[in-house]
């Protein structure tokens, strides 16, 4: 911000930035206006957007921008005064020209985003539009291109700007003004002493003050003032332009001077005889008081008071700006993460030193930093969350779209648009948000017609949710549409030899297959929603921010999808496991508690896999035969309770260690696959810990469970399976080794 | 306060401090009215005055003609700070009002 | 040093205002709009007002007729920009206690020449 260099660039960046708001704004706004097209407040909103957008944008240099953007504005401004009416056309229109603006803003120098063609259709579109109204002719004319003010703003803007005579050498023209001010001049804040100085910077100025008119002190109004000034102002009367015209630029750029002031003094300027300097004081005291010395030493006096003007500048850069939030490009809040990231590592080889070493001090340093880089880390995370409003505000656009093109009335509701989550995550959820919202416009979502008949209300509504769940924010795309036809999917799937044709199969696995790369039960491939590509590129997206997706759906009643996805990517809070030789983390969040197995337990269970938990069965899954581990295991295992989407369930590990921060690092593309782990990271002293991810692990073994044939109630899974009392025989075919040792699990 | 009206001393002695302007123009009126009831002689330091306006220089003007007439001196005292005395040579008055007494400058009211 | 309100619900006006205006030696405070703007002027005497017309909440003229009503602020410099230039505007301004105008777009330069058109 204190860079001298800060100018245009940075400015054209922050319009930029506002001009995304703003157009996602104007979006929703519209569709709004769309259901209600008398809302006043919809339309001044829209109005007000515009104006601003076309505003900045002039400041800013996207003259092409606020060209265009105008003639909407005074559409809107029609609207705004009665003249025209909020048609579906005129919105649709206008839609289509914010794609246009969006592109021009985001246009890089000289080059030209926007389609000139579709620009002229629009803007013929909307003064046929306009036609209609009143008042129509006028306010085109009116339009005349912002970036080229209309007469009248020519000139103020001129205040400052335009053409400021120059001084300099040859021949010069003289003017003679006198200025009175009235009564209320300085009353609204003008001050005339400010005036003649600003006289001061356009030539040469002999200046008098007449005293004449100031009353008895009794009888002066104090905030009214009484002084009035007769000036000869000798300008230079600038190189080549005509006599004329310089004579013209001349009494313009001394007009501009009383611009406020106009109405409320009386100001005569007229032409005088170029005198030389203190002739023409002389010449023009008309006054009762001597001539003053003021001629003389005005310039001596303009320069000192130049010098005194600028002097605050230089310290006035280094002030912290006041402002109360401030924009930070995304890759710098990255770097950050990932610098805290490294941090907590590094953090964790200290604290193990310190653990090790036994000195008190070292140990209360580590702890001290422990803390520091806890806060740290929490600190950081929350600069990256953001509102997932933005996101599900561009479906409003999407829908409405939609709903057109497919003869559909639908209408999107908007819940916890502020629940906050990841950065990272809401700009991975665009694209599956919208692959599910086109499925439910297109498979879910009936014509008017069947609703009708099918005694529903007529108007469909889709609904976009979010909401915090522990660790995760689940993310709901319900519509109230015709629902999953059951039976339809699994006829699809056991055609694709996705089932056999008799097994029992639960909805959760009947819906699970629409995820399935390439399934579509549409009887008619449409544009919308595409040829079933859709739906499983969501699950991988989701899968791919360690997020998971439910569906359930009623036939008749409707659909709804909710994906959960983490609150963070980046680093977890976990628990360190051992299991043999090899460290494993578990995400705290989804951990319950940890109770001992031991092996006369083991034993009792009859090669059941469950345990009892305060008179609750809870079934379990021992790691050290999920991963192969070929160690024998110790006297006394321990439980892990994890709480996941199919209850609760046991991971049996060999020993925990305790907390640890961890840094979630991927395990690249060769483990993709390996669904149950979630990444790897790397231990303060410096071995590797796959992190787990309970969920899947509890999902794998329940999928394998049911590949082999066995009952398919989840919980309890394994105690009236396969024989599988023993430790370490009889390796799962997961494989996945704990020394990173992947194999291809599912 | 920019305008202070320090009746402990004789004569008295109006302080204008900081930016005399519009803003307590009102004011000055009333503390100038109030010296001129003064017999004899009032005083006006603007020694600390930062900055000044029309309406300032106008009510000293209008008091100082006032006073002359009645025959009382109403004289400044101390110093005119040169920003001020630039201001009002900028704006064409040809002196600072109160200022160019017939008596000397050093004479003071010490 | 002096202080500028400049009162907008363009952040990159803003923007641009402030930064302007520091870099010629104004102490600048900003609002969102007049709300805000009546708000800031309560809190802190301001020596100028540069305020946007068109604002959610409250607009332009009834900030300034507000402002113009805060102890302080009776002959307080304010500015209003503007992009209109039909003359009703400005004259709603003027009668709600606006001093001048700017009309928008403009450039730094210009600013400054105008806010030292009324500010010392």
């Amino acid at each position: 911000m204190t860079s001298e260099s800060g100018g245009l660039d940075q400015f054209r960046l922050a319009f930029r930035e506002e001009a995304r708001e703003l157009l996602v704004e104007l979006e929703s706004n519209l569709l709004e206006m769309n259901e209600r097209p008398e809302d006043g407040e919809l339309v001044g909103n829209v109005f007000r957007a515009l104006h601003t957008i076309k505003g900045s944008g002039a400041m800013f240099g996207f003259e092409d921008l606020a060209t265009f953007t105008h003639n909407l504005e005074n559409a809107f401004d029609e609207v705004r005064k009665g003249r025209l009416a909020v048609t579906p056309e005129l919105v649709d229109l206008t839609l289509s020209a914010l794609d246009q603006i969006r592109a021009m803003a985001e246009a890089d120098d000289g080059e030209t985003a926007a389609d000139p063609a579709a620009c002229t259709e629009i803007l013929a579109r909307l003064r046929a539009l306009m036609g209609k109204g009143e008042d129509a002719a006028g306010s085109i004319r009116h339009t005349a291109p912002a970036a080229k003010p209309v007469q009248g703003a020519a000139n103020e803007l001129g205040a400052a700007i335009e053409p400021r005579v120059q001084p300099g050498s040859g021949p010069e023209q003289a003017w003679k003004i006198r200025f009175a001010p009235g009564p209320d001049l300085m009353r609204n804040g003008a001050d005339p002493l400010l005036l003649v100085r600003e006289l001061r910077g356009i030539g040469r100025l002999t200046v008098e003050a007449s005293t004449a008119g100031i009353p008895s002190l009794r009888e002066l109004e104090p905030e009214r003032c009484y002084v009035s000034w007769e000036m000869v102002l000798a300008i230079p009367a600038g190189g080549d332009r005509g006599q004329d015209a310089a004579r013209a630029a001349g009494e313009d750029a001394i007009r501009d001077v009383f611009i406020f002031v106009e109405d409320s003094c009386e100001l005569t300027i007229e032409p005088a005889r170029v005198e030389p300097l203190a002739d023409a004081a002389l010449a023009n005291t008309g006054a009762k008081e001597p001539v003053s010395t003021a001629v003389c030493t005005a310039d001596v006096t303009a320069r000192a008071l130049e010098e005194k003007r600028r002097s605050p500048g230089r310290r006035a850069t280094d002030q912290p700006d006041s402002a109360s939030s401030l924009r930070v490009p995304a890759a710098r809040l990255d770097q950050l993460v990932d610098l805290v990231g490294e941090l907590v590592t590094v953090q964790a080889r200290l604290s193990e030193f310190a653990a090790q070493s036994q000195e008190n001090e070292v140990l209360a340093v580590a702890e001290e930093i422990e803390r520091l880089t806890s806060a740290l880390r929490e600190n950081s995370m929350t600069l990256r969350m953001l509102p997932i409003r933005a996101t599900f505000e561009r479906f409003r656009r999407l829908v409405h779209d939609l709903a057109r093109d497919l003869g559909k009335n639908v209408e999107l509701t908007i819940e916890g648009a502020e629940t906050e989550l990841d950065k990272t995550v809401i700009d991975q959820l665009g694209d599956p948000l919208m692959h599910l919202i086109r499925n439910s416009m297109d498979h879910g979502v009936e014509l008017p017609e069947s609703r009708v008949a099918g005694g529903k209300r007529r108007m469909a509504k889709i609904h976009l949710s979010a909401r915090h769940s522990g660790a995760s924010v689940l993310i709901a795309v319900s519509d109230d549409g015709a629902g999953i036809d059951t039976e339809a999917v699994r006829a699809r799937a056991i055609e694709r030899g996705l089932a056999g044709a008799d097994d029992p199969l639960t909805e959760t696995e009947i819906f699970s297959f629409i995820f399935q790369p390439g399934f579509s039960t549409a009887k008619e491939v449409t544009d919308i929603s595409g040829r079933g590509v859709g739906m499983d590129v969501v699950r991988q997206r989701v899968e791919s921010l360690r997020g998971a997706i439910e569906v359930t759906s009623q036939r008749g009643a409707g659909t709804t999808v909710t994906l959960r996805l983490p609150l963070t990517l980046a680093i977890i809070d976990g628990l360190l496991v051992k299991i043999g030789d090899a460290f494993f983390v578990l995400p705290l969040a989804s951990t319950l508690e940890c109770i001992e197995l031991t092996r006369e337990e083991v034993e009792q269970a009859n090669g059941k896999h469950v345990a009892y938990v305060r008179g609750e069965i809870v079934p379990y899954i021992r790691l050290r035969q999920y991963f192969n581990v070929g160690t024998p295991p110790p006297e006394r295992e321990q439980i892990m309770v994890v709480e996941c989407e199919d209850g609760r369930c046991g991971l049996v590990v060999d020993q925990v260690l305790g907390n640890c921060q961890t840094v979630i690092r991927n395990l690249g593309r060769f483990y993709r696959h390996v669904q149950v782990v979630s990444g790897a990271t790397i231990l303060g002293n410096g071995a590797v810990a796959l992190i787990l991810d309970p969920q899947r692990l509890v999902q794998e073994a329940i999928r394998a469970k049911i590949q082999r044939g066995g009952s398919r109630s989840c919980g309890t899974t394994r105690e009236n399976g396969h024989p599988r009392g023993g430790t370490h025989q009889n390796a799962t075919e997961h494989s996945v080794g704990a020394g990173v040792r992947a194999g291809a699990s599912r | 306060m920019p305008v202070r009206f320090d009746r402990s001393e004789t004569p008295g002695v109006i302080r204008l401090e900081g930016a005399v302007d519009i803003g307590c123009a009102a004011e000055l009126k009333a503390a100038l009215l109030e010296a001129l009831t003064s017999k004899g002689e009032a005083r006006i330091s603007v020694e600390t005055a930062t900055g000044i306006d029309v309406t300032a220089v106008q009510l000293l003007w209008a008091a100082e003609r006032e006073a002359r007439v009645s025959g009382m001196v109403l004289a400044l005292e101390g110093p005119v700070p040169e920003a001020l005395r630039a201001t009002l040579l900028e704006a064409g008055f040809e002196r600072f009002p109160c200022a160019e007494d017939p008596e000397p400058v050093d004479e003071g009211g010490e | 040093m002096k202080q500028v309100l400049t009162v907008d619900d363009s952040s990159s006006v803003r923007q641009m205002v402030g930064f302007t205006l520091r870099k010629a030696g104004y102490e600048v405070v900003e609002a969102v709009d007049g709300r805000q703007g009546i708000e800031k002027a309560r809190a802190q005497k301001c020596d100028l007002v540069i305020t946007d017309l068109n604002m959610p909440q409250m607009d332009g003229i009834q900030m300034i007729a507000g402002v113009r009503q805060l102890p302080g602020y009776s002959f307080t410099p304010i500015l209003m920009l503007t992009t209109e230039s039909q003359p009703e505007k400005k004259d709603a301004g003027r009668k709600a206690g606006a001093t001048g105008w700017i009309v928008k777009p403009f450039q730094a330069e210009q600013l400054i020449a105008v806010v030292q058109k009324l500010v010392r």
